[in-house]
């Protein structure tokens, strides 16, 4: 009676310690919760549901690292039915059992559970990924070692258990058979007499102890640890954004830059609490991998322990800050190149890069920009280009065409072609806007253009913070499209297409958006262009607006197939892309960085794959690649090739005549 | 300048087009000069320093507005603004400096210009003002060093990278050289904020406008541009002297001097780099070294 009031009591005092200790973290949480901003993730319940069954339960982004994705498993699904060991233990002094099987069932799971453990020792000590760079190691060795604990303890009591049963607890032991691994534990007990009297009262005790102790000393330690994400990673992952929001950068209620706390929305708050420190967003982040400052984990770190210290302060949210430039760098802000890698990578789906843009807007408000930043948004402002060409050279790249295109603005057009700025202006990429326009023409597409009606798309100066001009170039492009009679839009560049899909359509913008290789591919498939099979070998870049932003990775695909490209894959391909680094601005941000630009880095493993034809989607990828090649020394080994020019290639147009006109 | 009352830096800030137009017709775009930008800057880092206040002043047609409410959303105190009807040419000084001197305040610390530059015409401005105003101009200014009860301490550049420092007692007219401040990028939600603030107007009466008027705008020749691609068979260096001059020559290895670019095996590449460094005077030639 003795042993059983004084486990009771242990058991009540720990876990109300435990719980009150949570409790109290919790209602902190909800305390900031309460001083920021709302925003609305609580639509399409079906679909969050699912995605909770699928990333939760089906550890789907984890199992992209398999060994990872594996222990994980063992340890997540040893916790869910270890919880019937915690009822059984606290309730078998009182005769409650959960019967043989499921004892045998819960053994098991132990066993896994330690199998995942060192697993998971494995990979720290042995294997150790770079990801695990900045974490906290010694938060990960001591949840590790909390967990052995348990799992040791949970054999110990069962071990004892049939040998204080009768005796203290006047109850019978019907799970005795089922808990294999004690039973066998029980037998080395008997052999050295300590299955009686105090020795196996202490035995069990302090396999109790282990056990229920642990797991309510876990409810005191969890709020200082990132372990805390086995109450929050549903949560978080339930409330993220879904597609095809998830491709926005500006949150539908309007995104203000983020100076305070106050600043962040509740779900920006989750994730900071979620974050399991993994580094799988560090591992796929180009500016890491250039070793710049940036770590997309790291930032998120030094936002959840600064927030920590402000929950802990008491102070009003608004009070705090500044975040950029004050607890986050303005480096790390500018080195990001909004790739979305980090985003497509995180398992509890922590949304990292509204974050920096919301950030950056805050430094471009002070005027706070980073080198030739400056030049690109005043560039969009004065001319509505990043090239500080007058508007009314916008079309000029037509005049090498021996066919007109009409003006969209004077006539209906079936096709409103939103060209771009680098498509319109960079001569490197002019070849191919060519060849894309004779293509539609060959197809009898009736398409149209602007002219000096289009303005940039904003994308870039969206992604760089500056939130104004965005809204301005918007504003001008809407009004110019307006009242024009058009079926669908078109565009050949993938950060255009993102904003027209997304924050144009929240403006009102009418008609579906394609991209050129959706036309493409819809004129090949309909039988109204026939290309001939080239018989070649090649590798296809994914571009990232492309690809995560705007959820294109198969389209692209199809069509090279038409073309007859055996196709081999990158070792990052499809929504797993690596990041050619012009994006979220950064094309006109100066580089830095002391390792291979992510250009560069994406060139070797084309040539790991052992291709001479690069094959690109968008106008930014043409620049960037072309000249990684140059730096790399590949020029005649390796060919930078727009999806356009394989495409007219196949249908036996002429494309090399401009090749000596474009200098390239 | 003194705290007490609140001294006033005038700082002129200009309009420019964005292209040039024939006469007679208006420019499609006016952006404000950068070299005003840059004057503004140095403007609101005196005003941070010394709490004066900044007032922006422009002489021009209504477009000209735009750098009143650029000044404003930078940060300045007030903005004036002169209309004189219509632009007056960058070449005609003298009238706008006559509109200046008019318009200034009668406790003005410091005039502060931008130098010149194209848009700016001559840069006359500044000296034109001084002169009608008797007061010291200062140009080619890129820094302020130290600001006292006396008057303020300037550097200025000066031909061939040399620096002067110059000391001038206030009230004083301060051309600011172009290169010398980055202007602060001022986004367009501070621009659009900035359209709510108040600007004063001032008109001229047609006497007082310009001497000059524009007959002409020739537009420039096309000529060809030159693209710095350098052929990429060649050699790093040849690419590189490409790049930096527009044209690639390979200098022999044996004919070049103590500089240059060379492309050199490594180890005679080493012995050519130490007797560089010997010819330098950074390390002590071998045989004196040796010699003790």
């Amino acid at each position: 009676m003795a042993l059983r009031d004084g486990l009771l009591v242990f058991t009540l005092a720990l876990g109300l310690f435990g719980v009150w200790n949570l409790l109290a973290f919790l209602l902190r949480l909800r305390r900031v919760f309460r001083q920021v901003r709302p925003t609305n993730r609580f639509d399409r319940l079906g679909e969050r549901v699912r995605s909770v069954l699928v990333h939760a339960l089906g550890h789907r982004r984890m199992f992209r690292d398999r060994i990872a994705g594996l222990l994980h498993l063992f340890i997540f699904s040893g916790f869910l039915v270890l919880f019937l060991d915690i009822v059984e233990t606290i309730g078998e002094p009182f005769g409650f059992s959960i019967g043989p099987v499921l004892a045998a069932v819960v053994d098991s799971f132990v066993l896994l559970v330690l199998s995942g453990i060192a697993l998971a020792v494995w990979q720290r000590r042995v294997k150790r990924p770079a990801r695990f760079e900045g974490s906290d190691e010694h938060d990960a060795y001591r949840i590790l070692g909390l967990i052995t604990v348990i799992m040791l303890g949970i054999i110990l009591h069962d071990s004892f258990f049939p040998f204080v049963a009768g005796p203290w607890f006047h109850v019978s032991d019907p799970s005795a058979g089922g808990h294999y691994l004690g039973h066998a534990l029980s037998r080395v007990w008997q052999r050295l007499g300590w299955d009686r009297g105090a020795a196996a009262v202490i035995g069990y005790t302090l396999g109790y102890a282990m056990d229920i102790g642990t797991v309510l000393g876990f409810l005191s330690y969890l709020p200082r640890s990132k372990h805390l994400h086995i109450l929050l990673a549903v949560p978080n992952i339930f409330f993220r954004r879904l597609s095809p929001e998830s491709g926005s950068l500006w949150a539908p209620e309007g995104t203000p830059p983020i100076r305070t706390f106050a600043d962040l929305h509740w779900k920006d708050v989750l994730d900071l609490f979620t974050c399991t420190e993994c580094g799988r967003c560090q591992d796929v982040c180009p500016a890491w991998q250039n070793r710049r400052v940036l770590s997309p984990k790291m930032l998120i770190l030094e936002l959840r322990d600064a927030l920590r210290q402000e929950m802990a302060s008491g102070r009003a949210l608004a009070t705090t800050g500044p975040l950029p430039g004050g607890v986050v760098s303005p480096e790390e802000l500018w080195d990001c190149t909004t790739c979305g890698a980090c985003q497509e990578a995180c398992p509890v789906f922590i949304e990292h890069v509204p974050k920096i843009v919301g950030m950056r807007a805050a430094l471009v408000e002070e005027g706070r920009l980073a080198g030739n930043a400056q030049d690109a948004l005043e560039s969009w402002l004065a001319y509505g280009n990043s090239f500080q060409k007058p508007r009314r050279q916008r079309g000029h790249w037509t005049e090498a065409l021996d066919f007109p295109i009409p003006d969209a603005r004077r006539e209906p057009v079936d096709v409103l072609w939103f060209v771009g700025d680098f498509a319109s202006f960079d001569p490197g990429v002019a070849r191919s806007t060519r060849l894309t326009a004779e293509i539609l023409h060959r197809a009898d597409v009736h398409f149209g253009l602007l002219y000096e009606g289009e303005s940039n798309s904003g994308n870039d100066a969206l992604a760089m913070g500056e939130f104004g001009l965005f809204e301005l170039l918007r504003r001008d492009n809407l009004a110019a499209v307006q009242d024009l009679h058009y079926q669908r839009i078109m565009t050949t560049d993938p950060h255009s297409l993102r904003a027209l899909r997304q924050e144009y359509r929240r403006g009102g913008l009418k008609g579906p958006v394609l991209h050129y290789s959706q036309l493409f591919l819809e004129l090949v498939e309909g039988g109204i262009l026939r290309p001939k099979p080239l018989g070649r070998v090649a590798t296809y870049h994914d571009p990232c607006y492309l690809a995560r932003w705007s959820e294109i990775t198969d389209v692209p695909r199809r069509l090279l197939h038409h073309l007859g490209i055996e196709l081999r894959e990158m070792e990052h391909h499809g929504r797993n892309t690596f990041c050619c680094g012009a994006g979220g601005g950064k094309i006109f941000i100066d580089g830095g960085g002391t390792g291979d630009r992510p250009a560069e880095r994406r060139m070797r493993e084309a040539v790991a794959v052992g291709v001479e034809t690069f094959v690109v989607a968008c106008p930014k990828d043409v620049v960037m690649f072309t000249a990684a090649a140059a730096s790399l020394g590949l020029e005649g080994r390796m060919h930078v090739v727009d999806l356009a020019e394989l495409l007219a290639e196949a249908l036996g147009m002429e494309t090399g005549v401009t090749l000596a006109l474009m200098n390239r | 300048m003194s705290e007490t009352p609140r001294a006033t830096i005038v700082v002129g800030v200009a309009a420019v087009p964005l292209e040039p137009s024939p006469p007679g017709a208006a420019p499609e775009r006016w952006v404000v000069d950068p070299a005003s930008r840059v004057a503004l800057e140095l403007a609101m880092e005196l005003s941070a320093r010394t709490a004066a206040r900044v007032e922006a002043l422009t002489i021009g047609p209504r477009a000209a507005e735009i750098a009143c409410r650029y000044a404003l959303a930078r940060g300045a105190d007030s903005a004036v603004w002169v209309d004189s009807g219509e632009a007056l040419p960058a070449a005609d000084a003298i009238s706008t400096a006559r509109l200046m001197a008019q318009a200034l305040p009668a406790e003005v610390g410091l005039v502060l210009l931008g130098g010149r530059t194209p848009a700016c015409g001559s840069g006359a401005v500044g000296p034109a003002l001084a002169a009608l105003l008797g007061l010291p101009a200062v140009s080619d200014v890129e820094a302020v060093e130290g600001v006292n009860e006396e008057g303020l301490r300037l550097r200025q550049r000066a031909p061939k990278g040399a620096r002067v420092i110059v000391s001038v007692r206030l009230p004083a007219v301060v051309l600011v050289d172009p290169g010398a401040y980055r202007p602060q990028y001022i986004s367009v939600r501070r621009q659009e904020a900035a359209l709510a603030l108040p600007i004063e107007r001032r008109t001229t009466v047609a006497q007082e406008r310009g001497l000059l008027h524009l007959v002409a705008v020739q537009p420039p020749k096309p000529r060809t541009k030159r693209v710095a691609l350098a052929d990429s068979r060649a050699s790093a260096a040849d690419r590189l002297k490409a790049l930096m001059g527009g044209g690639a020559k390979t200098k022999p290895a044996e004919s070049a001097g103590s500089g240059g670019i060379l492309e050199l095996p490594p180890d005679e590449a080493a012995l050519r780099l130490i007797r560089f460094l010997e010819e330098k005077g950074f390390l002590p030639k071998r045989a004196e070294a040796e010699g003790g």
